[in-house]
């Protein structure tokens, strides 16, 4: 059995399907991308995952649990962490208080204490910032502090949605290199991104979502030499 | 007009204008963190003012005690009210406004059966006066603004520093995304709503003595509530507090130079004025688009 395995998964707005029979997995210590353009059902995917969404039809299960009848607060502590889309952050609200509410469902004081001295090493630019209201940060920032709060969550996985959206090429390249350092520490990643250039070096395993339907997938090195990706995605 | 006359009612303003910021702060807590107008609010200021009355008149037991079982009461009613009525129909502010009307007619005619429609006086607390330098205060109200200030520096206190009060503001900002954070939103929903509750009941314990106790007594401070929120912006306790006083040295001035009976008039020009010409408020910010 899979670490996290979504069957079939079929989700529907009103009328409008936004994923038709999508399955996928992933396994322990894997790193998986979505790719796949604006409107796919990337987002609508990991938000199913998440609780966001009920689907219309298919299964999710993380861990040997079924998630698709839980709640989301109930997801979050099985050990599923979710940065999503456009970061959602506590705009009036300092750094420290929105890396607290990351740790909202844990108790162990100690514990969270240190994975915050950890989360500055990853980005010291947020311990410059801990006064701050989140608001007030750059884009760069802001994206930074929606990781670190997920890891505040210590998950056992994490979903990252669009984590390069509206970054300048540097500050994006950053965000992926503090990702290797997140996967090296052993975190299960699930990362739904639009750019695949930066996406498909980044993880092992991708799949491609296309109107709502898986179109392909298989070990990333082998996606970035297909003609298909290369064209579409790769821009080669 | 002397400037101790003016100091003296601008005293008595404030006053009473803390009050009346306890009295709307739970109405602003709720429209903050859950989107959605509770016009069962004076209603439930109304039970808070009977259930004072029953531990009071009728069963001789000290005020203190009268207040704090009013203020556990009403917030045990608004959490039902929350459960059952309003989070069935959340997402549809309309819906809410109406069905939170009628609840307001429905707790009306409970308290006319469980009670009776005459009109009722809770005695005073506290008697005499003190001076203020050279003024004459009303000890009663001076103890019941001090009470007030206190109430809501405790409320300032729990959203501020402790674990749930940053997860309340985490739902007022982006209720979503608290999802995502593990926060049980609907819970503190209910939390919220029942809060706001007992602090419309704390205001008409620490104002009973000063007002007749009746089933309809809830429209006056529920339009009076509104205003103030509108004043201070909708969302912002600050604002609350800032329009609370400042509402209370208006009404006072207003009866003082026109006539009492014209204070909820003046309330009433207040909520049309800012409505007209800053909907958003002295302190409120333009909703953020996402």
């Amino acid at each position: 059995m899979s670490f996290l395995r979504v069957n079939a998964l079929s989700v529907a707005y009103g009328k409008a399907y936004a994923l038709r029979g999508v399955s996928l997995h992933v396994e322990e210590g894997e790193s998986v991308a979505i790719i796949g353009p604006n409107g796919a059902g990337k987002t609508t995917l990991l938000r199913a995952i998440s609780g966001l969404v009920r689907p219309a039809d298919g299964d999710i299960w993380f861990d040997n649990v079924r998630l698709d009848r839980l709640p989301p607060h109930e997801i979050v502590r099985l050990g599923i962490a979710h940065a999503p889309e456009h970061r959602r952050l506590a705009p009036q609200m300092t750094v420290l208080e929105n890396l607290e509410l990351g740790a909202y469902h844990r108790r162990d004081r100690k514990a969270i204490r240190q994975d915050m001295e950890h989360i500055f090493e990853l980005f010291p630019r947020l311990r410059e910032r801990l006064g701050q209201h989140a608001g007030t940060l750059s884009g760069g920032e802001q994206q930074m502090l929606t990781i670190a709060r997920a890891l505040m969550a210590r998950p056992r996985l994490l979903l990252l949605d669009e984590p390069s959206l509206g970054l300048a090429p540097l500050v994006k390249k950053s965000i992926f290199d503090a990702l290797a350092r997140i996967q090296q520490d052993g975190v299960t990643v699930l990362l739904a991104e639009q750019d695949a250039s930066l996406a498909l070096p980044a993880v092992s395993r991708a799949y491609v979502l296309e109107s709502g339907r898986m179109v392909m997938e298989g070990p990333s090195q082998m996606l970035r030499q297909n003609d298909y990706v290369r064209q579409t995605y790769l821009g080669l | 007009m002397t400037a101790s006359l003016f100091f003296g009612l601008l005293v008595s303003g404030v006053l009473i204008g803390g009050l009346y910021a306890l009295a709307a702060i739970g109405l602003s807590l709720i429209m903050g963190v859950m989107r959605v107008v509770n016009v069962a609010h004076g209603a439930l200021y109304m039970l808070g003012a009977f259930f004072v009355y029953t531990v009071t008149v009728q069963w001789g037991l000290p005020f203190p005690i009268a207040m704090v079982v009013a203020v556990a009461a009403v917030f045990a009613v608004g959490v039902v009210v929350e459960r059952l009525i309003v989070r069935p129909v959340r997402h549809e502010e309309v819906n809410v406004l109406i069905i939170t009307f009628a609840a307001a007619f429905v707790l009306e005619e409970l308290a006319k059966f469980i009670w009776n429609p005459r009109y009722k006086n809770i005695p005073p607390y506290i008697e005499g006066n003190v001076s203020v330098g050279a003024l004459q205060v009303d000890q009663q109200r001076l103890v019941a603004f001090l009470v007030a200030v206190v109430l809501i520096g405790i409320l300032f206190a729990l959203i501020r520093h402790t674990r749930t009060g940053k997860a309340i503001r985490m739902v007022a900002q982006d209720e979503e995304a608290a999802l995502l954070l593990g926060i049980h939103v609907e819970r503190l929903h209910m939390l919220t709503f029942g809060l706001g509750a007992a602090l419309a009941a704390a205001a008409a314990a620490l104002l009973g003595p000063l007002y007749l106790v009746y089933p309809a007594m809830g429209w006056n401070p529920l339009l009076r509530s509104f205003a103030i929120v509108i004043l201070g912006g909708m969302g912002s306790l600050e604002g609350t507090i800032v329009a609370g006083l400042l509402m209370g040295v208006i009404e006072v001035m207003t009866g003082y130079f026109i006539s009492d009976r014209m204070t909820t008039v003046a309330t009433f020009a207040v909520l049309v004025l800012i409505i007209f010409l800053r909907p958003t408020g002295l302190f409120g910010h333009p909703v953020e688009e996402r």
